[in-house]
């Protein structure tokens, strides 16, 4: 029942400074980083993540986004994490722009530990200072070095 | 193998529990609506219905979880991932957690 560690799902060269401020143009610049990814057999699966949008905003407040997917034609976990300073509005659940996303896909038939990373997440950045920290750092390497301590 | 018991007092930090449980891998937790004594009194057994104005301010929120977990460090964990999620019990009462050895299941 051991917990995940973030750091054991994440690359540093899956990290990146978002640029665009709009939300479905955000989530495809972290798409293009996961989607090179042989471990995504299927090269489409955006719509996926969209889908899961239109359920309810993966953006869960305090700046923080998590959009992710489920699906069987993905082989191992894939995660990127995109920073914006200027924030992007997402329909978060606070109506706050979102400044940190990191966007998960997983395997289907890995659901308990689907679940498990989706919460060390959220348990990992519901630290104040912490988030400050990765939005004000100024470059990957500040960032992946957050995590990877976390 | 340990059964836990949690008692949430406040709503805004159910979510937070939830979370924490699924962060240890306790996902398969049955959670109960409660009703705590006082307001249990008051609105279910007449005698006592006075008691209502003086429970007008106080919360009515409690929910109950119960859960298997393998072991006690699970359950360190469980309280470390509590804390991680930004509650002070120390500070504020929001949960209590109770749990024992389970010696049968069948």
């Amino acid at each position: 029942m051991a917990r995940v560690k973030i750091s054991n799902y994440l690359k540093k060269g899956n990290i990146q400074f978002i640029k665009s401020s709009k939300k479905k143009e955000a989530l495809k610049e972290l798409f293009e980083i996961i989607n090179n990814d042989p471990k995504l057999e299927d090269k489409n699966l955006f719509k996926e993540f969209l889908k899961r949008e239109k359920i309810m905003s993966t953006g869960i407040g305090v700046g923080i986004a998590i959009p992710h997917i489920k699906h069987s034609t993905i082989k191992d976990f894939v995660v990127a994490i995109g920073i914006s300073k200027k924030g992007i509005k997402f329909d978060a659940i606070d109506n706050m722009p979102v400044h940190i996303i990191i966007m998960v896909a997983a395997p289907a038939h890995k659901h308990s530990e689907y679940l498990k990373l989706l919460a060390r997440i959220v348990l990992v950045l519901k630290n104040n200072d912490l988030r400050k920290k990765i939005i004000a750092s100024k470059n990957i390497d500040e960032i992946y070095t957050q995590f990877t301590n976390a | 193998m340990y059964q836990v018991i949690i008692f949430i007092y406040h709503e805004r930090y159910y979510e937070n529990i939830m979370t924490a449980l699924t962060d240890i891998g306790a996902h398969t937790a049955f959670v109960i609506e409660g009703l705590n004594m006082a307001n249990a009194l008051a609105f279910n057994v007449p005698i006592f219905a006075g008691l209502r104005a003086e429970l007008q301010h106080s919360p009515k929120f409690c929910k109950i979880i119960f859960t298997l977990v393998d072991d006690k460090e699970s359950i360190d964990e469980l309280v470390e991932s509590i804390k991680d999620s930004g509650i002070n019990n120390k500070k504020e009462k929001v949960f209590t957690l109770t749990y024992h050895k389970v010696t049968k299941i069948e």
